[in-house]
């Protein structure tokens, strides 16, 4: 993610913003520097399965997905990723609801992507197995 | 003059924004936001054009007169040209 000041102020004053994926945490659906993001401001309710732009306490921005609602809390995790991060609702500046993967936009509506997020959603738990795996490879042929 | 490469211009709910991608999105940290006549220009500006072929464009898209046109045009490039995207 680039320019950190301003997310905040054009979704405000838009109330839409496209911005290009840096980082590979969202990798197979967002590759780096290659695909975007559609972001609305956050109107409704935050679900399980929608993907967020939000503030870390660092400052830094991250865009991940929702894999459960508590109370005010939110449990997020990258695609690419199997750790989970807790953040607050007040964290959110926006949400996903369209990817350009290079030229082709991908609504967040698509049925196929629909079913996407829910295997992503689901195979989270092993995906550290897919690390160690590959922690391993490296081992072997390095 | 024209627009470097690496810069996708997309439209959203009547709103342009521009995307730098690849290279261009280590360079460029900003957000462009761009009106329909702004995305016009830019428009034309992905291919190599001069300051009078893009007058005569700009006056030829919208009823306007030709200082108005000018003052816009100037605007609009000096923009591009302070974030460095133009070539």
């Amino acid at each position: 993610m680039n320019n950190h000041d301003t997310y905040r102020e054009v979704l405000d004053k838009k109330g839409h913003l496209v911005s290009v994926v840096i980082g590979n945490s969202m990798h197979p659906l967002l590759r780096e520097r290659k695909d975007s993001i559609h972001l609305v401001k956050l109107k409704n309710e935050p679900k399980r399965y929608d993907v967020v732009l939000y503030q870390r306490t660092n400052g830094e921005y991250i865009f991940h997905r929702i894999l459960k609602v508590e109370k005010d809390k939110l449990i997020v995790c990258g695609d690419n990723q199997w750790k989970k991060e807790t953040i607050n609702r007040e964290q959110i500046i926006g949400i996903g609801i369209g990817f350009y993967r290079k030229e082709k936009y991908i609504s967040s509506d698509d049925f196929w992507y629909k079913i996407y997020s829910r295997i992503q959603v689901l195979l989270r738990p092993i995906r550290w197995l897919r690390d160690i795996c590959k922690g391993i490879i490296k081992r072997i042929f390095k | 003059m024209k627009i470097k490469a690496g810069f996708m211009l997309r439209e959203v709910a009547g709103n342009y924004v521009v995307v730098p991608v690849g290279e261009a999105s280590k360079e460029f940290k900003g957000i462009i936001t761009l009106n329909s006549s702004g995305a016009f220009l830019w428009k034309s500006l992905l291919e190599e054009c001069s300051i009078e072929e893009l007058l005569e464009k700009f006056l030829d898209e919208y009823d306007i007169d030709e200082e108005t046109a000018k003052k816009d045009i100037e605007l609009f490039i000096n923009k591009i040209k302070e974030v460095n995207i133009l070539e």
